[in-house]
């Protein structure tokens, strides 16, 4: 209904904030840095190139640019699906020191050992959650899920999730 | 809940890249105006008109009338395209290949573009089944075309196929009752095909039916033993333009004349690759698979299919033309392999095992072209060939059903013959899937 509610938008800001959210979205997801920055170009060039067709009355920004997140994935994944390793080293130039790099990267390659055997919903969840930083009701706008379904089914997951990364040693839900 | 070793795997971006990506987004053009809503007016007389139609046609069947006239129908013929006589495949039209030129859409024969008359139609009023018409991607043309072939002379005269190269999809997606009862495409149609597929009024959905495989094979003299080649390696090696190593995103002109230059631990040896013509069906398959699949593990390559469509098959599709790819006689491909042992050679799989066990397959990623690999969707270069139709065309049509077995029952008949060059048949599983699938009219959904 809405349509000239875009050119109201901050895109300067909305780029700021987003960007980020996008590039760990796709980090989580793809288990790797590797293409990591292409995916998230191609994000943002496809919603740039159609941001006239963004409607606030269907849906907050965020979650039409995650939209367009999760297709440019799917195509990606389809594409590549038997070429893409998921411990591919970390090949993206960082901010950070080597140091502090490799240790992210290593936690990475260590989440995605993890997340392989996940069915591919759950794997989303996590990267929508923890690398996107989205709350629980844009993720269940974006997944179909209601929103407690979505808190339930996360609240399992982190809770083996942190079984497995610990050891066994702290599966309390605290 | 204690997530925090879930959070700290957050990283920031690399400043450079986000810089490097606005900056590429503000070169973009600027915001264009949203497009406002109009027609408001436009659609209510539309609407207006539709209900005032529809009231009309009820009252007037209501209403008693003068009796038509018996009038003798002509059967149901779907049209072809206006150059159809020389496409029309029957017992008494000895099959002859005509190679499309483009999978455009091919010129209209002058003076033959009225169309005979034809029943109307409606989605109540089952098409006729006397001819199956078949439109073809180019590359998908010549498998159909030799199962039409003979397909038309072994089904007695009972029904005819027409065969055609023009515009799949629009045949196909569409209440039209001239449109295509079969495509056959070498690819599963996209998403976007499949959903303006679905809104140009496909009664019924879409059935998809995969009938074979296309795939090309690499071979070489024994004498140096296979080389282990990536698909981006041939890619690289035989694509008239490649991805600048110095400059992300540029493409230069192949600079690479030797195996080495495209990966060092490649051989010190010229690449050279003989194969059938280019203009042949042969010719265009081997260009096609040589390439794109390397081309497609560049993602920003890869990404122009979806945008730039023209641009995608320009730089995945061409071939280099200084010689690293030669053309090889039908048949003189393997003398010319004996005599030049670094030289590799392009053949169909089928046309491979014919007997020439003096060469070396090569495998590509690792992976040889053999039938399991093949449809197991791994081998680098093969492609599924797939069958499309409306579920409601092919509504109790034995004729359709017999062409989709006649597809996929190949084997023996395309073993040497140049149509089903690089066909490979299903296993027998796929095969029972594909003709339930078909026989149960099962809509494709994504």
């Amino acid at each position: 209904m809405d349509r000239l509610s875009t050119e109201e938008l901050d895109w300067d800001a909305l780029y700021a904030d987003l960007a980020p959210r996008v590039y760990n979205y796709f980090r989580y997801r793809m288990g790797s840095q590797a293409d990591v920055e292409e995916l998230t170009s191609r994000t943002f060039e496809r919603a740039w190139r159609s941001r006239s067709h963004y409607r606030h009355d269907l849906a907050g920004f965020s979650t039409w640019l995650f939209k367009i997140a999760q297709n440019v994935g799917v195509d990606y994944r389809a594409r590549m699906r038997p070429h893409l390793p998921l411990d591919a080293a970390a090949d993206v130039a960082g901010d950070g020191s080597p140091e502090s790099d490799a240790e992210l990267s290593s936690d990475l390659a260590r989440l995605a050992a993890l997340t392989s055997t996940l069915p591919e919903r759950d794997r989303e969840l996590i990267a929508l959650k923890y690398g996107a930083s989205l709350n629980n009701r844009l993720i269940a706008g974006l997944t179909g899920l209601s929103e407690s379904n979505v808190g339930t089914v996360l609240h399992r997951l982190v809770r083996t999730l942190r079984a497995q990364w610990f050891g066994h040693a702290s599966v309390s839900d605290e | 809940m204690n997530d925090e070793f879930l959070q700290r795997i957050r990283k920031a971006p690399p400043p450079q890249f986000l810089a490097g990506l606005k900056a590429r987004l503000d070169r973009q053009a600027p915001l264009a105006p949203a497009p406002r809503r109009r027609w408001t007016f436009t659609r209510g007389l539309l609407v207006g008109l539709l209900l005032g139609g529809a009231a009309f046609a009820f009252l007037a069947r209501l209403l008693p009338g003068p009796q038509p006239t018996p009038v003798h129908v002509t059967h149901a013929v779907p049209l072809g395209p206006v150059w159809l006589p020389d496409h029309v495949v029957s017992r008494s039209e000895p099959a002859q290949l005509p190679v499309p030129t483009q999978s455009a859409a091919l010129p209209q024969r002058p003076g033959t573009a009225s169309p005979p008359a034809v029943r109307s139609s409606s989605p109540a009023d089952p098409p006729s089944f006397e001819r199956v018409r078949v439109v073809a991607a180019s590359t998908a043309y010549p498998v159909a075309w030799g199962t039409a072939s003979r397909f038309a002379r072994n089904i007695s005269g009972r029904a005819k196929v027409e065969i055609n190269t023009a515009n799949p999809f629009n045949s196909l997606c569409t209440s039209d009752p001239s449109g295509a009862d079969l495509v056959a495409l070498p690819r599963r149609i996209t998403r976007w095909e499949f959903n303006r597929c679905s809104r140009s009024g496909v009664y019924g959905g879409l059935v998809e039916v995969k009938t074979g495989y296309q795939a090309i094979a690499l071979a070489r003299s024994p004498l140096y033993g296979p080389l282990k080649l990536t698909a981006r390696d041939l890619f690289l090696a035989l694509a008239k333009q490649v991805p600048d190593p110095n400059q992300a995103g540029k493409l230069i002109d192949n600079p690479y004349t030797t195996w080495n230059q495209v990966d060092p631990t490649l051989s010190y040896d010229r690449i050279q690759i003989v194969g059938p013509a280019l203009s042949t069906p042969a010719g265009k398959l081997a260009n096609a698979l040589l390439l794109e699949s390397g081309c497609n593990t560049f993602p920003w390559l890869a990404a122009l299919r979806d945008f730039e469509p023209e641009r995608y098959e320009q730089i995945c599709g061409s071939l280099r033309e200084d010689g690293a790819y030669q053309v090889a006689a039908p048949g003189a491909g393997f003398a010319y392999l004996t005599t030049n042992p670094t030289a590799l050679g392009v053949f169909s799989p089928n046309e491979y095992g014919l007997g020439h066990s003096d060469l070396v397959l090569i495998p590509v990623d690792g992976i040889a072209p053999t039938p399991e690999n093949v449809s197991a969707g791994t081998y680098p270069l093969e492609r599924p060939l797939y069958l499309y139709m409306s579920a409601y065309r092919a509504l109790g049509n034995q004729v359709i059903m017999s062409f989709i077995r006649a597809n996929m029952a190949a084997k023996d008949l395309y073993a040497s013959d140049p149509d089903g060059w690089g066909f490979l048949q299903l296993n027998k599983s796929e095969i029972d899937a594909n003709l339930a699938i078909a026989q149960e009219r099962r809509p494709l959904r994504f």
